[in-house]
């Protein structure tokens, strides 16, 4: 532990670009090694998060992070230099959206692996997105990453945030990482935009359904990590959601009356309830209301 | 032409609403029922609930129907119905939908028992069938890339021309009297807005280019054309791409310094565009499309 105090002082420098009152004490970046494991660490930087996981024969980095801010990639590495020498031999995108892995071109430099979803290099091919390296290799249902005696497991489990989200377990250690998808005791504004209901509901189920004890979000959250507690309050958040955006939806209310009228006062306590719900139920209003 | 030389409307009444939608809080206004024969045709119409239209067809063999427009006003059917019937006796043979969105095509069931035969691109069955909405008739038939329909002398072609507004979007035309029905895909005279939620931003740039080559003269919208629900010419097209081009430019270049979302929802304005209808209250949606585009990659 002593190490990582080392790592998080030396990010300890002023946040400028947060408004989020919560975390305008926070540094910069940090990187917390995750409780009860050897070698799974958590690298923050603003208000996103990335998974990293260190073995002998070399590191395996996740999101990088990087999205109009180059030097949020740079300190990545640096961090990971502070832990190991070790060549960082893989980075997995969780997702395809840019704000998570847009800029990881010095991990390329270095000559990292970059797996993703085939969606997501599908869709990253048809943007031409300078800025986000254009995954080696894809994955469609499930692939198992084995590096210096650590498994990582990769699942895709249909649709939900987006069409190319990958859950990423370690089954040894009992750790997921997982972005946007599962928001933890937060209504989230833009995590629904482009989602996909329903279908999400059903990817939830997937997840808790696997072995695993702590889940790490890709946005840092006040609890740090994530149990299946949270997942299940989330998925009922849904499925509760859904449903009284489908009455009000056959009732007329779509847009502006159900997006006024519909709350759900058991997660009135949940960061960001009220801009949130709303955004949220724009989303099942335009699936229910008008059938997308 | 002179006979013709402006919209003639055959009817224009004030609906005698009975109720509203059944569960609605405040009964609005009743909505305004017009259904008026498009210029220079003997049998196209543009019947126009509130602030939605269809076209429909009358040929001496029967009638070719579009969008029901029912959604939250199931009285919208049978007044459809009624309207046509006071043009013609003739059946009604099909109802062809412009996309799968409910707003425009809930309601149908009066003329699914009229026997109608109901028609859509592929993707709308496939999105209704999940959906089973309870107040939306399945399309009977189906096609991918066009069909034409042939009705007592009068052809109808169906096209998809790729993604834009939604993935079901079709043009129907005609060829003969050089008219297009297209539902959502432009809007005439007025703002983009809640209709760019579920687009496909890039695609529906290529679909106005292909809409713009096609021969066509006059474009019936989805909604009534601005200013006095006029009809589009290709000027509106061209319009409409320059608009999504330079909002698409405005929005990428913010995106890529990390802007989207809060700074461009709130302070990027398109001033080129200030004057459009619907302005102040498209311009979020538009932003926040191009955000989800350029800043999140969708």
């Amino acid at each position: 532990m002593s190490r990582m105090f080392r790592a998080i002082a030396s990010g300890a420098l002023l946040v400028t670009a947060l408004g989020a009152a919560a975390q305008a004490q926070r540094p910069l970046f940090e990187t917390t090694k995750v409780e009860g494991t050897d070698n799974v660490y958590i690298f923050r930087y603003q208000g996103h998060q990335s998974m990293f996981v260190v073995t002998p024969a070399g590191v395996i980095a996740t999101d990088p992070i990087g999205h109009a801010r180059p030097q949020a990639v740079t300190t990545y590495i640096a961090e990971i230099r502070k832990i190991t020498q070790a060549p960082i031999r893989y980075v997995i995108y969780s997702h395809q959206h840019f704000d998570h892995i847009a800029g990881g071109k010095p991990f390329k430099d270095l000559g990292a692996t970059f797996i993703a979803h085939r969606r997501a290099k599908e869709r990253l091919e048809e943007m031409k997105y300078e800025d986000a390296v254009i995954p080696d290799e894809v994955v469609d249902g499930r692939r198992v990453i084995s590096l210096g005696g650590t498994e990582l497991e990769l699942a895709f489990v249909g649709r939900n945030h987006s069409d190319s989200s990958l859950v990423m377990r370690l089954p040894k250690e009992k750790v997921l990482f997982a972005v946007d998808f599962i928001p933890l005791q937060a209504v989230s504004s833009y995590a629904f935009h482009d989602g996909y209901p329903v279908e999400w509901d059903e990817s939830i189920r997937k997840v808790l359904a696997m072995d695993w004890d702590k889940l790490i979000p890709g946005h840092p959250f006040a609890g740090g990590l994530g149990t299946k507690k949270h997942v299940q309050e989330f998925l009922d958040y849904m499925t509760e959601l859904s449903a009284e955006v489908k009455k009000a939806a056959h009732a007329g209310k779509c847009w502006d009356d159900a997006e006024k009228e519909v709350r759900l006062p058991k997660y009135a306590h949940w960061a960001n309830y009220e801009r949130g719900i709303a955004s949220n139920i724009r989303r099942y209003c335009g699936y229910w209301g008008r059938g997308f | 032409m002179s006979r013709f030389s402006c919209l003639l409307a055959v009817t224009a009444l004030t609906a005698a609403v009975v109720g509203g939608p059944a569960e609605a809080q405040q009964p609005a206004k009743p909505p305004t029922i017009t259904t008026t024969k498009v210029e220079g045709t003997d049998g196209i119409y543009v019947f126009r609930y509130g602030n939605r239209q269809a076209m429909f067809i009358v040929t001496t063999d029967g009638v070719i129907a579009t969008d029901p427009i029912g959604y939250g006003f199931p009285e919208t059917g049978p007044a459809y119905l009624s309207e046509i019937r006071k043009v013609t006796k003739q059946p009604i043979k099909y109802v062809v939908y412009s996309h799968h969105h409910f707003d425009h095509i809930a309601g149908g069931k009066p003329f699914k028992d009229a026997g109608a035969k109901f028609i859509a691109h592929k993707r709308v069955k496939e999105r209704l069938a999940l959906l089973n909405d309870p107040n939306t008739v399945l399309p009977d038939e189906t096609f991918d890339n066009s069909r034409t329909i042939k009705l007592g002398g009068t052809t109808l072609e169906l096209t998809y021309h790729g993604l834009n507004h939604s993935d079901s979007t079709i043009v129907m035309r005609l060829p003969k009297e050089k008219i297009i029905f297209t539902v959502d895909t432009v809007p005439v005279g007025s703002m983009p807005g809640r209709g760019m939620i579920d687009s496909y931003p890039l695609e529906w740039e290529a679909f106005l280019q292909k809409l713009h080559v096609m021969d066509w003269e006059r474009l019936i919208p989805g909604h009534p054309g601005q200013p006095g629900g006029r009809l589009g010419t290709k000027k509106d097209v061209q319009y409409l791409l320059a608009l999504l081009q330079d909002a698409s430019s405005a929005v990428r270049a913010a995106a890529l310094e990390g802007k989207c979302w809060d700074p461009v929802e709130k302070e990027l304005q398109l001033p080129k565009y200030a004057s459009l209808p619907g302005y102040q209250a498209g311009l979020p949606f538009v932003l926040r499309r191009y955000c989800g585009l350029w800043g999140r990659g969708t």
